[in-house]
This record gives structure tokens, sequence and C-alpha cells, in this order.
């Protein structure tokens, strides 16, 4: 696949060459975005009404979360979430007033959950 | 096993083995499938059998992963981050050899008997998913700007009226970018569309859950037949080629399991008894 313009995410795999795929070593978490994994997992794949219950939580509320924590650096760096580091973009991020407009958002969602009561199985 | 009454599971009480069974997806039954040596917390990995249809599963500790732990870490992202990554990272081995419909998470059952309860009572329409993807996989495709598209550089303001009209036209540039950006987006979205079997456009995601900042243009995912994967990067390949000297890089993930293709109609599921 080293002729192809398009990057993978993934490191080439021989089963991109035609022939049958072939596992080697850990290729599986090392390769995929932690964004694309969970929204699949969270947000996609099939539902089904049973068993044991939780409701997660929403995608978009995780992400807002997850924005928070990086706004704040200890604990970002305790989740292991330190790629931003040098970014100037990120760091503009952890000092933007916009982390109360989070925060609010955050409030907001969460009430719009609670009034959606179970949806999806959840 | 003596009948459970059919009541609403206590929170916090443990079940009699202090175990939980957490299914990942389901697979055609009555055929091998070879099942990944460990799943979420390295634990074991089994298939359960259910005629027509099975489930792959763990059983999992229930203090770390039964229903309370899930409402306790229901809203902590990096618990969460764990458990999807181990999750997926076991459909992702099983998409390699065999169809699979992944589960959402939590996917979570109280024991073997529950879990193969609800496969026999959901085998038709587990069945058809089953059949509607038989030998495809999805693939991921997002189209990133991640520069300028190469442009002439502006030449030196010779003078301020200049200067005021340059800053005029930068505007209606930048408008004209975008606007031409959106059409070849759009346009490379139809010709990926149109190398695949199915085909979904989903929203960009959020550049703090990603890690990286460059505007998302596109984040699309495709069926794709196993048979049909060298033309689909092909067409991949061309867009790229297109869409490069415009500053968007396109991005491949893959192979997914059909996450984005199996929505079964939740009402369906949920109308039955």
């Amino acid at each position: 696949m080293s002729d192809l313009s398009p990057q993978t995410s993934q490191p080439p795999q021989t089963s991109q060459q035609g022939q049958g795929p072939v596992f080697v070593g850990n290729r599986q978490s090392s390769g995929q975005s932690l964004a694309d994994v969970l929204e699949r997992v969270l947000d996609k794949g099939i539902v089904v009404v049973g068993d044991i219950q939780v409701r997660l939580l929403d995608i978009e509320l995780l992400t807002i979360k997850i924005r928070l924590m990086v706004a704040s650096v200890d604990r970002a760096r305790e989740m292991g979430i330190d790629w931003w580091e040098g970014d100037p973009f990120i760091s503009s991020l952890a000092e933007e007033e916009e982390t109360g407009k989070l925060e609010q958002r955050v409030r907001e969602l969460e009430q719009r959950l609670d009034g959606d009561g179970a949806r999806d199985g959840r | 096993m003596a009948a459970e009454p059919a009541s609403e599971p206590v929170l916090g009480s443990p079940d009699v083995t202090g175990t939980v069974v957490h299914a990942y997806g389901v697979v055609p039954g009555g055929t091998p499938v070879a099942v990944p040596d460990t799943g979420i917390g390295a634990a074991g990995v089994a298939l359960l059998d259910a005629g027509p249809v099975a489930a792959v599963f763990s059983r999992l500790p229930a203090s770390d992963f039964g229903e309370a732990a899930w409402r306790e870490h229901a809203e902590d992202p990096k618990w969460l981050a764990e458990v999807a990554t181990q999750h997926q990272d076991v459909l992702g081995q099983l998409i390699e050899d065999t169809d699979v419909l992944p589960l959402r998470l939590p996917a979570m059952y109280r024991d073997e008997v529950h879990l193969h309860q609800m496969l026999e009572s959901e085998s038709t329409l587990f069945q058809a998913a089953l059949g509607a993807i038989h030998d495809h996989v999805e693939w991921g495709v997002q189209l990133l700007l991640t520069g300028e598209p190469e442009a002439a550089a502006p030449s030196r303001p010779s003078s301020g009226r200049d200067y005021l009209m340059q800053r005029a036209n930068a505007a209606a540039n930048r408008e004209r970018d975008r606007g031409r950006r959106q059409t070849l987006v759009e346009d490379a979205y139809a010709a990926l569309a149109d190398g695949a079997r199915q085909s979904v456009v989903n929203q960009p995601q959020d550049p703090a859950l990603r890690g990286r900042h460059e505007p998302m243009l596109l984040n699309s995912a495709h069926l794709v037949c196993r048979r049909h994967k060298d033309i689909f990067f092909m067409t991949v390949a061309e867009v790229a080629a297109r869409l490069g000297p415009e500053g968007i890089t396109v991005e491949v993930s893959g192979p997914w399991p059909p996450y984005n293709f199996v929505a079964l109609g939740d009402e369906e599921l949920q109308a039955r008894p």
C-alpha cells in the first residue's frame, strides 16, 4: 500500500495486498484512534433492550467532559492525555473562557438526558 | 438452574456467581469461529451457540464490570475509553475472518442463560442482519484540512488602497475556497459511495477527542465487500490525489465490523415482548 496516497490510521497489513488476513502481534489497539472507537461502540452497533441496562454518557457529553479535563492539565495527564503538550491550539483551549460555556452545556445536556428517560435501551 | 423471576435487576446486588456476561457481538452459528484469546480485563473469550446465531462473550467479575460498576463509571471517560477499546479489540480481530454484528456498549447480561435467551428471541433479526452484511466490512474515511491549497503568494501591497483591496480579495477568496472545498468534499464522498455497497456520513469528530486540530471536512463510513476492497482503495487513492493539492488529506481506518450498517430499527427490538 506504500504507493497509495491516503494515509491509513493503521500500519500496513498483509491483507491489503490481496492475501488472506494475517494477525501480527498487537496491531489492534495501536492503530485505531480513540475517537473512531468511541463513536462506534457508544453510538453505533446493535442495541438490544434487555437484561441489564445502564445509560451511558452521550458521546457529545463525553466529548465535552474530555475537553474540560484537557483544560485541567493534571487530570488530563492522569488520563494519559498529553498529546496536546506544546500544541498552541490546545493550550488556547485550556485558557479559553469558553470553559464556563462548556460547563453550562454539560448541565444542559445532562438535564436533557434525564428528561429523555430510557432510550435505545440505555 | 432454577428459573429466575423476570424482575428488574436490583442495583448493586451481586449475582450468585459474582460474574456477569459481557457480549461483544453476534456471529453466524454452526460454523467454527476463531475467537481471540483474551478480551476485556484479560478475561477469556468464548462462543455461545444458539443454533443459527452465536454470541462472542466474556465472563467478567461483577465487582469490576457488573451493573453497579457501569453505573459508577458511566460518566468516566477514562474507564469508558479503556473498556471501549478492549471491546473493539475483540471485534476487530473477529471481523478479519468472520461476519460479526457488533454490539453497542454496555452489552451486559446476568449470565449465559440470559444471553442465550436474547439470542433466541432476536434470532430472526440477527440472521437477516448477518445476511445483509455477509462478507462485507466497514471502512472509515475522513477528510482533513491539513494544509492550504497551492496558490500564488500575494504580492506586497504597494499602497493603502492596494492593501485594502488585497484584504477584500482575501476574504472573497476564502469564501470561494470554502465553497470549492465543499464541492470537492461532496464529489469525493459520491465517488467513495459509488465504490461501496452502502455509505453514511457522520458528524465530524471533536478535535479534543481526536487529539488533532485540523478541521474534519468529512467523516464517513462505507460498507465494502471483502472481495472489492482493492477497488475501493483505488477510488480512495484517486480521491486523495485530487484533494491533495487542495490541502486536504484522506485518512482511512478499518476494517471495522459494520457498526454503521446494522441498525435493525431499535423500535423493532423494543417492541418484542
